[in-house]
């Protein structure tokens, strides 16, 4: 079930009437979500609910006993277990077969004809998300940041909430179940503006994020052999506004489903492409993720408390780990390699800067620069294999002449661009200003009217590109 | 408690009036609509002389399913451009067909299985089902527009789905579930409406296939043949005779200008190729069918020249006016005329 589907538009609103009707009953209301979390992600495939389901039990009777010890050796064993659960199932489902791969082109290469066993089982819909979800909550109770969860109600559902379950938002146990512990309210602002927010996600999903796969991103990399250099270099430039619509539109439909049902999920996006280099660009880009990886992995390896070489270490392998989060293949590890060496250089040029005060380059210049650099790595994101990769540089260095892409994308390309480097705060205030000053016939007009058009406009291929992570 | 979802309240309600009205004014219309069912079509010229029924599932003549003697039972495996329900059956070409060949002397009962939409893998299925027990003893094959519509998805929309096996024979679509969301959007006249008012908009903005990259036409032609042959070889395993219609269009000069208006009708069934890549394709088409009529010792009939680059006979690239559907019929009878006396011949 998809948020740009038929399903999601009957399931949404029946949710958040059957919510609204369990007012002032906290348990029923945790049981519907719950039970409705479960179904929505069932949608995908009902066997792997039984993954959750599993990675929830052991999480939380492993909580309840860590809270119980005060003994440091038994709290990290059960650390550790909980570790090596989640990790564990995420190893076999997302990266068994890409080490087993691996070692057989190893052992192949040393002469070693040998038979390395594969899996054919399916990656499990969001499983990078939850393990990361649950290993937040073991891993601050052992750091004792945050109160056990006794309630394997609202445990259960801080694992599986279906607005955030399949493609983030990552929350953090010390965001979330506290909002589950405390009764909630909805109020019909709330509703307005979530409503008004899944909509914004909607219309970037759909218009920008689709529709510049299907006439730039699509065609071009389907083509790389005899696609015409501007093509290529068009496509590029439109996946790296594809990826941020679809993405940060998925976000925005996830932070308005949970508004409207009281609940409030962390910012994932923040104009990324304004920053003015690649650390700042990391603040900006799927933020719940650089934070998670910051926070447990970074900081614990050491951070830039040590040596220069130290932190390079530090953060070349958070980095690679990071890229490996989103797939088990060759171009995401080297998507990851490339931005800690980004992320080095970036340090290393901030510390000169300071030292010999460098001349001040402009602002757009530095944006320019950084958006460029973070655009190479999103060329390393899109190929399928090593061999893309070298048909795309190839294409491109060969200066082929022509341009199939239509003047009507590329002006779709320019105006998406532009929607993204619009100032935040205008859009937030235009979408506030609607949400609270319409009467609710005639915003309920204006979205009908979006449903129709969304409708019209959605393509048969439309699934979300994070899922797949 | 409502007042706090009202938002959401009217934009359902809304919508649901907005697609009562539509349903309304498509029923009213002649359409099937998802709240009002099948239309009232207007009666045909005699109560249960015309197909489609329970008994006899196509769109042609009513005709006992067991065979009288003598009888040339002639099966029409062809797509919209046969069927044309928006058109009295009596005016369209394969009913036209039985009426002149009857009244040429000729003793021939028309099965029009034809239905929008269909491609020849699908006429092939629909043949498989019906054609033992209806035993055909000609099959007449008119498809072209579907079958590249479909190859051209596959073969230059490649990044929707680049490992879909759309050369299968499809299997028979499960009854529509009416718990299926998506199912039932589907068949709402907003969505019908919006998916043809928008879906050209969004086609433009695709880069076009203009029909002459010789990599891409070539595994296009090999499809083509491949289903062409698909269809002859099940027309002869039921023991009927295949023959192969030459396809007409309004426009056949890839160079020619089209119309606005048959342009985006173009565009509303293929948003892959440019119309001048279209034209190539269907040239293309004509060619294999020809390559393969020959290496397999099949006629083609050549009733396109009568009707193609004359505008005046088409609604739009390949839909016949009523003049059209005539004069295709006139045309295919001509051509079927001497074969079937020759045939009778040979029975004698």
């Amino acid at each position: 079930m998809n948020f740009n589907s038929a399903e999601y538009l009957v399931f949404l609103p029946v949710v958040l009437l059957l919510h609204g009707l369990l007012a002032r009953r906290e348990r029923g209301r945790h049981w519907l979500l719950l039970a409705a979390s479960y179904l929505f992600y069932m949608s995908w495939n009902w066997q792997y609910a039984s993954l959750i389901a599993f990675s929830t039990f052991v999480d939380y009777g492993l909580g309840r006993a860590m809270a119980a010890s005060e003994d440091g050796r038994r709290r990290r064993a059960l650390l550790v277990a909980s570790l090596t659960t989640n990790l564990g199932l995420l190893a076999v489902f997302k990266y068994f077969n890409f080490f087993a791969d691996s070692a057989e082109s190893a052992l192949t290469w040393v002469g070693l004809d040998v038979e390395v066993p594969h899996h054919r089982l399916l990656l499990p819909v969001g499983i990078s998300f939850y393990t990361f979800q649950t290993l937040s909550y073991t891993i601050d109770l052992y750091r004792r940041q945050i109160e056990v969860e006794r309630s394997l109600t609202r445990f259960a559902l801080f694992v599986s909430f279906f607005p955030q379950l399949v493609a983030g938002p990552i929350v953090r146990a010390s965001e979330f179940l506290p909002q589950l512990s405390s009764p909630r309210t909805v109020r019909a602002e709330q509703v307005r503006r979530g409503v008004a927010r899944i909509f914004r996600g909607l219309l970037k999903k759909v218009l920008i994020a689709d529709l510049l796969a299907a006439t730039l991103v699509d065609p071009a990399f389907a083509n790389l052999e005899s696609a015409a250099s501007l093509d290529l270099v068009l496509g590029l430039y439109a996946y790296a506004f594809q990826i941020y619509a679809d993405f940060s539109g998925y976000s925005d439909i996830a932070i308005g489903t949970a508004l409207c049902l009281g609940y409030e999920l962390p910012e994932n996006f923040n104009r990324p492409y304004l920053s003015r280099n690649v650390r700042e660009f990391w603040t900006r880009w799927h933020i719940s993720l650089s934070s998670w990886l910051r926070d447990y992995l970074y900081i614990p390896l050491g951070g830039n408390r040590g040596s220069q070489r130290r932190t390079s270490f530090n953060l070349m392998t958070t980095m690679v780990l990071g890229g490996l989060w989103h797939g088990a293949a060759a171009n995401f590890l080297l998507w990851g390699a490339y931005h800690g060496l980004l992320l080095m250089f970036s340090r290393g040029a901030d510390r000169r800067a300071g030292e010999h005060a460098a001349p001040a380059r402009s602002v757009l210049l530095e944006r320019a620069i950084c958006f460029h650099l973070v655009l190479g790595g999103w060329l390393l994101f899109r190929v399928q294999s090593m061999g893309q990769l070298g048909e795309w540089l190839r294409g491109v260095s060969e200066l082929r002449p022509g341009m199939d892409a239509r003047p009507a994308a590329v002006l779709l390309l320019a105006i998406a661009a532009a929607v993204h480097f619009t100032p935040r705060g205008l859009v937030d205030r235009a979408q506030e200003r609607f949400s609270d000053g319409f009467p609710a016939p005639l915003q309920g007009a204006v979205y009908a009217a979006l449903v129709l058009l969304l409708c019209g406009a959605t393509l048969d291929t439309s699934a979300f590109i994070y899922f797949q992570f | 408690m409502l007042a706090r979802y009202a938002v959401i309240l009217w934009t359902l309600g809304l919508l649901a009036a907005g697609e009562f009205a539509l349903e309304l004014r498509a029923s009213a219309r002649g359409f099937r609509t998802l709240l009002f069912g099948a239309p009232v079509l207007a009666a045909p010229a005699s109560e249960g002389e015309f197909g489609p029924s329970a008994r006899f599932p196509f769109r042609s003549r009513v005709a006992p399913r067991e065979r009288r003697d003598g009888v040339t039972r002639i099966w029409i495996a062809s797509a919209s451009y046969a069927e044309h329900v928006r058109m009295p059956v009596e005016g369209i070409w394969p009913v036209l067909l039985q009426d002149e060949l009857e009244a040429r002397g000729l003793d021939v009962e028309v099965l029009n299985a034809s239905q929008a939409g269909w491609e020849l893998h699908r006429s092939v299925r629909t043949l498989r089902e019906l054609g033992e027990a209806w035993a055909p003893d000609l099959v007449l094959v008119y498809q072209m527009s579907n079958d590249l519509d479909r190859i051209a998805s596959a073969l230059v929309g490649r990044a929707v789905d680049p490992e879909a096996d759309l050369d299968a024979i499809p299997e028979p679509p499960p009854p529509p579930s009416d718990l299926d969301p998506t199912e039932v959007a589907r068949q709402t006249t907003a969505y019908e409406l919006l998916r043809s008012k928008l879906g050209p908009l969004v086609g433009d903005l695709r880069p076009q296939c203009n029909g002459r990259e010789p990599g891409i036409n070539a595994a296009a032609g090999a499809r083509v043949e491949a289903r062409f042959r698909g269809v002859i070889a099940c027309g002869r395993e039921l023991g009927a005779t295949p023959m192969l219609v030459s396809f007409a269009t309004a426009y056949p000069d890839p160079e020619q200008p089209l119309p606005p208006e048959f342009a985006a009708a173009l565009r509303r069934a293929n948003s892959l190729l440019s119309s001048e890549g279209w034209r190539r394709w269907v040239r293309l088409g004509d060619e294999c069918m020809r390559r393969v009529a020959e290496a397999e010792g099949v006629p083609v009939l050549e009733v396109a020249t009568a009707l193609d680059g004359r505008p005046e006979l088409f609604v739009d690239q390949y839909h016949f006016t009523p003049e059209g559907h005539h004069l295709f019929a006139m045309q295919l009878a001509n051509e079927l005329e001497p074969r079937l006396r020759a045939r009778a011949e040979e029975v004698r």
